[in-house]
């Protein structure tokens, strides 16, 4: 069985780095996008099991408007970069989004979520 | 037009008339805050009438108020409705002002009087001094508004800025010490070269930062003198090699040597340094940042063109203000303040000069900027 798919939907590269670095160790197959428009493209084609995205990209909340656009068919995992992590918490019936981290990210905490919605294999 | 509405209450009908007379053709152009005042009339015979209409209709801009009233006196009207009055100007009108009303009606927030009997001319000084006073007052309120606003902007956007490498400095660091990253030691030390590369950058915007306010406060210390605009595009140039020869980019100096101005070494600088670090940032591999500088008369004209990544219209219509950074895929992971080119236009203000650009994207772009040499004697008087 193929490894599964994470689609990394974020302008700083740092964020990249950092996510591939993490999840390709644990076997999954890692794609990037560094912007909204360029997320939603790379989710059409690649069909990834799960999307993480950034609440504040571009502009304020755009990350939601990617997440509403990408819909309902892949689960959704938020990146928010708010001092308060409860700020980030919407309408779950508006935005398909599944879990929100706060940054800066904890390692055993991404990883934690993304087994959790993945399940414990990466394959 | 602003038209203010003004509460007369009085127990004379005749009074109140006379006044509304008065009022119903009133102007006061007042060119020097850009404003013409004119008013509306309303009126009240009691303070127990007046209560109800500042209820009913909300307090008016200003309150002429007789002291003497059938009931409630003028001053408890004042004492009583402090609250709904506090952005109200009352005019006190009063036919045996003593000093002991005089001081109690002021500390109610009297702001005036008017002896009666009165003529419509001294009606309409004491008018126009308060709907002076009151415009004023209104126009620093909104000023005071607009400012606290555009600080709050900046702050928040300052606070994302510092928060976003502070964020993959400290997820990085967290991934080192818990180890969390699988077993290749190569991606543990480039997650610390980047912390490193983050961390330097923090420290360039909070530079850029003190220079660009320093500057806007006008608080800087400036060192007036003769400057070589040579020697200094040289400085600015030798500053950014490394980076440049790193990615094959050759930088070139067209610049008479002789070439100076009267200026403060390190603003100049600043524009230097700013335009050729952005020329090498936005390249392509081997490409070429192009100086030219020239001078006639007490002007100095810089010019740093590039041969790389361009932009759009839209995008370069945006490029001066603060932290504006344009995001594309081509600018994807280079690191910057935000702030450089905005500091490029303040310097630029302070020699009565200006910034243009001309960009074609993928081609490159040209920043020209406008410098006139300070007056010396000014100069002077500045240090």
């Amino acid at each position: 069985m193929p490894a599964k798919t994470i689609l990394v939907i974020d302008d700083d590269p740092d964020v990249h780095f950092f996510c591939k670095s993490l999840l390709e160790a644990e076997g999954y197959r890692v794609r990037t996008a560094i912007s909204g428009a360029a997320g939603l493209k790379a989710a059409q084609e690649e069909k990834p099991d799960l999307v993480i995205l950034d609440i504040m990209m571009e502009r304020i909340n755009a990350g939601y408007k990617v997440a509403e656009a990408l819909g309902k068919e892949m689960p959704i995992l938020m990146f928010s970069s708010m001092l308060n992590p409860s700020d980030a918490v919407f309408d779950p019936d508006q935005v398909p989004y599944r879990d929100v981290i706060s940054k800066p990210i904890a390692g055993e905490v991404l990883l934690g979520k993304v087994r959790e919605l993945l399940g414990a294999d990466p394959a | 037009m602003n038209r203010l509405r003004v509460l007369v209450v009085d127990d004379e009908i005749y009074i109140r008339s006379a006044i509304g007379r008065t009022l119903e053709s009133l102007q006061f152009p007042m060119p020097d805050i850009d404003e013409t005042v004119a008013f509306t009339f309303e009126e009240a015979g009691s303070a127990e009438e007046a209560i109800e209409h500042i209820a009913k209709n909300a307090p008016p801009d200003i309150l002429l108020l007789d002291l003497k009233l059938p009931g409630i006196s003028g001053i408890e009207l004042l004492e009583q409705m402090e609250d709904s009055l506090a952005e109200t100007l009352t005019v006190m009108i009063t036919a045996y002002a003593s000093i002991e009303t005089a001081v109690r009606a002021t500390k109610s927030g009297a702001y005036d009087f008017l002896a009666k009997p009165f003529t419509p001319d001294e009606l309409e000084q004491v008018l126009q001094k308060a709907s002076r006073h009151l415009i004023v007052a209104k126009q620093a309120r909104l000023l005071a508004q607009e400012q606290r606003q555009v600080r709050f902007q900046f702050l928040s956007v300052l606070a994302h800025e510092l928060k976003a490498p502070l964020n993959a400095i400290e997820g990085f660091l967290n991934t080192v010490i818990d180890h969390t990253a699988g077993n290749d030691p190569a991606v543990y030390e480039e997650m610390l070269r980047r912390c490193r590369t983050r961390a330097q950058y923090m420290r360039k915007l909070i530079i850029d930062l003190l220079d660009l306010t320093r500057i806007e406060s006008g608080r800087k210390k400036r060192n007036v003198g003769e400057v070589n605009i040579a020697a200094v595009a040289k400085r600015a140039a030798d500053t950014m090699q490394g980076d440049a020869d790193a990615r094959s980019i050759s930088i070139t100096i067209e610049c008479d040597p002789g070439l100076s101005m009267c200026g403060d070494a390190g603003e100049i600088e600043m524009v230097f340094n700013n335009l050729i670090s952005n020329a090498v940032k936005y390249n392509k591999e081997g490409g070429r940042v192009d100086v030219r500088c020239a001078g006639q008369d007490d002007t100095v004209v810089i010019e740093v063109a590039d041969t790389g990544i361009g932009m759009s219209e839209e995008e370069a219509a945006q490029l001066f203000e603060s932290f504006v950074r344009i995001k594309n895929e081509k600018t994807f992971g280079i690191l910057g303040s935000g702030l450089g080119l905005a500091i490029v236009k303040k310097v630029a203000s302070l020699y009565d000069g200006g910034v243009f650009l001309s960009s074609v994207p993928d081609q490159g772009s040209a920043f020209t900027v406008r410098l006139h040499s300070m007056k010396m004697d000014l100069a002077e008087g500045n240090q």
